[in-house]
């Protein structure tokens, strides 16, 4: 009794549960995503044996990460900084194209590096260290646009790819730092307006691909969009709305094994569990998500120092963000824009890049004390 | 400690957002998985399986005696599956000159997004020769053959418009085949296949097949060869007088079977592109006419069943008769003279049926229009039936009462007409004309036999030998002489009705609509046949163009039907 409770002030149990379930959760739908028919012409288990692998690269990263002590970090800004521009720059150099966006690096042939998950992680550390070593209250002019200027280098690299879902990521990240630092309502304005002349200037100008625009706009009007445009959010909610309230059962997803369902493994993942699992199953996820986002708020809530809540508060911006405009993209409430579910989606530098998150949070807390 | 106090009503301020969004989800999660749900499960099963119909061979259609009016050939049918199929223009070019059909037609089949496409539908042998020629040559794959059923009526035109039509996909459109459709279709075999996204079939993956039902066989009660007989006998009148059209009705009148029901002009139903509006029709059953004085036998039962008259009752009848502003006058111009009841009849003196008319008044008329059936369907099992109409009782002009009694202002189908005269010949018990006497299942087995249907007796069996009596004697001394049958007796009435106007009030000049009704043999009815002509040339009378072929159709039949002569 006196050893658990030992290891449970040290180690927030609860989340790691919650994690490593949720990698289990992500591990099956991939699994079952990806025995389509006509897809084994390969190795039927090559996407579960990446996926399984990438699981246990980023556990021992949960175990390194949460043991070192995060407050080292905070001294390293410019380090961490260039290496977060060096690896995005890189990946325009050398990168593989797939789907019109490189964003890849070949790692050997079995594993592939996508830069920009990382670039996240090491976003929310950098930008948190800018802001508790300012020594100001966060509320001037000059505060705003230096955190602009901090985001906005590594957000033109990746929406150069171009990758417009992580770019949409660093944003959310920047927003929610800002919210926990303490930035006054009048940035948050200023940021809505800049972001409104972008987007309009963006859409004027044509900067977007028109697949893009289509994309972003079906969801408004689904009846008007080309058939195209709308495929991908029909199948998904005839996939989900036929699941019912409990599934078809596991591995019997009619419309994810028929290929129906596109983007089945990585970014419609939430179709396949709605249709294979029913709303019991989708309820589930969304319910571990939500203990997770709260352990991750409880640990912003007990960090030390501003250093590590803000570090909290910018992982669980991300992951909300994330989950929201996933789950949301599949039922028609959100834009389609290419945002992988955090530990479920099919993807190898995704699930260690949360998983080494998971072991930031653990980091954080388990020195909530010191 | 204002810091931290800031930071935690700013994460309150971020558990909100969460909280909100959550609960926004997971409304839109509500709404999709279970409001919408059975709207995308339909979505989603539409989508992934396909049906593939197995048709079931089509019943046979017999004669009483078992000949064979209808049956089905199996026949060959050509389709492809365009996703094998891996140079559909160069596949089109070699098929264009075998199916002697467009090469862009067969082009356009071949690139069809789907699994399953027909290229050429019950086709003749030869053909089927050719194109497996083709393939097993130059080794194609994705076109198929199956077996179909399809429609051959071995008697060509010989009862078409009792037997009908079906169309390509072996459903009735008309005639019995269409009112037997359900009968004679039998339930189509399915093959429920998955498909892939890509619409290819999974192997092994079928859901579920059920083997075809194949129809039932239909007995009916046309007689071939009375049928035969009474299609030559109207075609010959309605050539030799230049007739637009013709029906015959030879039934039982004891039972309601309808031994034959012919009508000029008619098609043969093996050749379609022969077929149009004009000939299609059974006229017997879906047209309305004016019957003309054939309506005297119904009237004047009604006289003698009400007590009002008897045969030998004395009328003196001026050569005319005015009601209203109009003159009623008889169809051949005679002195002033005295009638008796039955000379009326035999003679069809529309004068003397005026008088009638107005002894019984409109209620009794009404009364026995009702009993005699005009006022319904006769229910017969066909589809497309009129119902003939006559003014009801408030609307009821003097003119009515005057013409009604005579065939005037009245409309009604033949067979209801030829049902009404069936009623006297068995005794004033009506019975139900109708086709259907058994269904027989795969094994000869009887699924189901017409039941004969005896109504309610309408007029005393006395009224009725009465009424036969005078409808022999309007053969034997009257306007029906030209009915007669050798060696046996026949008792009948002419009728020579002036056409309505289309559209315009009043009558046609010189359109006339020539029939007869008559009962053989008289004294012991078994068969009720009646003939009407439209618009003959040159003689217009019932007597004389319609009475002719009864005599020639009643003779073959009774003859034929071994009914021994008197």
């Amino acid at each position: 009794m006196d050893l658990l409770s030992s290891i449970n002030r040290r180690v927030d149990l609860m989340m790691v549960i919650v994690a490593l379930l949720l990698c289990a959760y992500g591990v099956i739908m991939v699994f079952s995503a990806t025995q389509s028919l006509h897809l084994s012409s390969g190795d039927p288990y090559l996407h579960l044996k990446k996926q399984v692998v990438s699981l246990f690269i980023g556990v021992i990263a949960i175990v390194i990460i949460s043991i070192s002590n995060y407050n080292r970090w905070k001294n390293h800004l410019i380090s961490i900084y260039l290496l977060n521009i060096s690896i995005l720059a890189l990946v325009l150099l050398i990168g593989k194209t797939v789907n019109g966006a490189k964003s890849w690096i070949e790692l050997g042939t079995f594993f592939q590096f996508q830069p920009s998950e990382l670039s996240k992680l090491l976003l929310i550390v950098t930008l948190a260290s800018f802001f508790a070593s300012r020594k100001t209250q966060l509320n001037s002019i000059q505060d705003l646009v230096l955190a602009l200027v901090h985001v906005s280098l590594p957000l033109l690299l990746v929406l150069a790819q171009p990758d417009l879902g992580t770019g949409l990521c660093f944003i959310a990240i920047l927003l929610g730092m800002m919210l926990i630092a303490g930035f006054p309502a009048r940035h948050f304005a200023i940021i809505f307006l800049i972001g409104i002349i972008i987007g309009f200037s963006a859409f004027h100008f044509q900067l977007l691909e028109p697949h893009q625009v289509e994309r972003l706009t079906v969801f408004i009007n689904p009846n008007n969009a080309p058939r195209d445009a709308i495929y991908n959010l029909v199948q998904s909610k005839i996939a989900i709305g036929s699941g019912q309230f409990s599934g078809k059962g596991l591995f019997s997803g009619t419309q994810a094994k028929l290929q129906f369902l596109p983007e089945r493994h990585t970014d419609f993942i939430f179709s396949v569990v709605g249709e294979e699992l029913g709303f019991l199953g989708a309820s589930f996820l969304l319910l571990l998500f939500f203990i997770l986002i709260m352990r991750g708020l409880r640990t912003a809530a007990y960090a030390k120092n501003l250093f590590g809540t803000l570090l909290v508060a910018g992982i669980v911006s991300l992951w909300i963000f994330q989950i929201m405009i996933n789950v949301g993209m599949t039922i028609g409430l959100m834009p389609i824009t290419g945002i992988p579910l955090p530990f479920i989606s099919y993807g190898n530098s995704s699930l260690i890049t949360h998983l080494a998150a998971i072991g930031i949070l653990l980091s954080v807390y388990a020195r909530r004390f010191v | 400690m204002g810091r931290i106090r800031s930071i935690e009503r700013r994460l309150s301020f971020l558990l909100a957002i969460i909280i909100i969004s959550l609960a926004g989800v997971s409304g839109r999660l509500i709404f999709v998985q279970a409001i919408s749900a059975e709207k995308y499960d339909r979505l989603a099963e539409k989508q992934r399986l396909r049906i593939i119909e197995l048709p079931p061979k089509r019943g046979a259609i017999l004669d009483r005696n078992g000949n064979e009016l209808a049956v089905s050939v199996m026949m060959d049918t050509v389709y492809a599956t365009p996703y094998l199929i891996k140079n559909p223009e160069g596949v089109a070019k070699k098929l264009a000159p075998i199916l002697k059909m467009d090469e862009w037609k067969i082009l356009n089949n071949l690139t069809k997004q789907a699994g399953f496409t027909y290229l050429v539908r019950k086709t003749d042998s030869e053909t089927i020769r050719q194109i497996k020629k083709l393939i097993k040559d130059e080794g194609i794959k994705g076109i198929d053959f199956i077996k179909e059923s399809k429609r051959y009526y071995p008697n060509s035109s010989i009862g078409s418009h009792v037997l009908g039509l079906l169309d390509m996909d072996n459903r009735g459109l008309g005639g019995l085949e269409l009112y037997y459709n359900d009968l004679l279709y039998g339930k189509p075999g399915k093959i429920i296949a998955e498909r892939d996204a890509h619409g290819r079939p999974i192997p092994r993956s079928i859901q579920s097949s059920y083997r075809p039902v194949d129809g039932a066989n239909i007995c009916i009660s046309i007689d071939r060869e009375i049928q035969y007989k009474a299609e030559v006998e109207l075609k010959t009148a309605v050539n030799k007088y230049k007739a637009r059209s013709g029906s015959v009705i030879v039934m039982n009148p004891r039972n309601g079977e309808i031994y034959a029901m012919a009508n000029v002009p008619y098609y043969n139903p093996n050749k379609r592109g022969t077929i149009n509006n004009n000939n299609l029709r059974n006229r017997a059953i879906t047209d309305l006419y004016e019957p003309g004085s054939t309506m005297k036998a119904v009237i004047a039962c009604a006289a003698l069943e009400e007590g009002l008259c008897t045969p030998s009752k004395s009328f003196y009848l001026e050569p005319t008769v005015k009601i209203g502003n109009k003159r009623i006058k008889d169809a051949h111009a005679r002195p002033a003279k005295n009638f008796t009841f039955s000379e009326i009849v035999q003679e069809s003196s529309n004068v003397g049926m005026v008088k009638v008319g107005l002894l019984l008044g409109k209620g009794i008329i009404i009364k026995y229009l009702e009993r005699f059936g005009f006022t319904e369907k006769s229910g017969v099992d066909f589809p497309g039936e009129a119902l003939g109409r006559y003014p009801k009782a408030e609307n009821w002009s003097q003119m009515s009462l005057a013409n009604i009694p005579f065939g005037q202002g009245i409309n009604t189908t033949q067979l209801v007409m030829t049902n009404a005269i069936a009623t006297i010949a068995n005794d004033g018990v009506p019975v139900k004309p109708h086709f259907l006497i058994k269904t027989t299942g795969k094994r000869g087995r009887v699924v189901k036999s017409a039941t004969i249907l005896h109504e309610k007796r309408v007029v005393s069996a006395q009224t009725c030998a009465e009424m036969k009596h005078i409808l022999e004697k309007a053969v034997l001394e009257g306007t029906g002489e030209q009915a007669k049958v050798l060696g046996y007796r026949v008792g009948g009435k002419t009728g020579t009705a002036q056409k309505v106007k289309v559209n315009e009030r009043g009558y046609e000049k010189d359109k006339y609509i020539a029939s007869f009704i008559g009962i053989a043999p008289i004294q012991d009815p078994q068969l009720v046949i009646s003939v009407v002509i439209d618009e003959p040339q040159e003689s217009i009378y019932g007597g004389s163009v319609a009475a002719p072929v009864f005599s020639k159709i009643a003779e073959f039949s009774l003859r034929y039907l071994k009914i021994p002569p008197e």
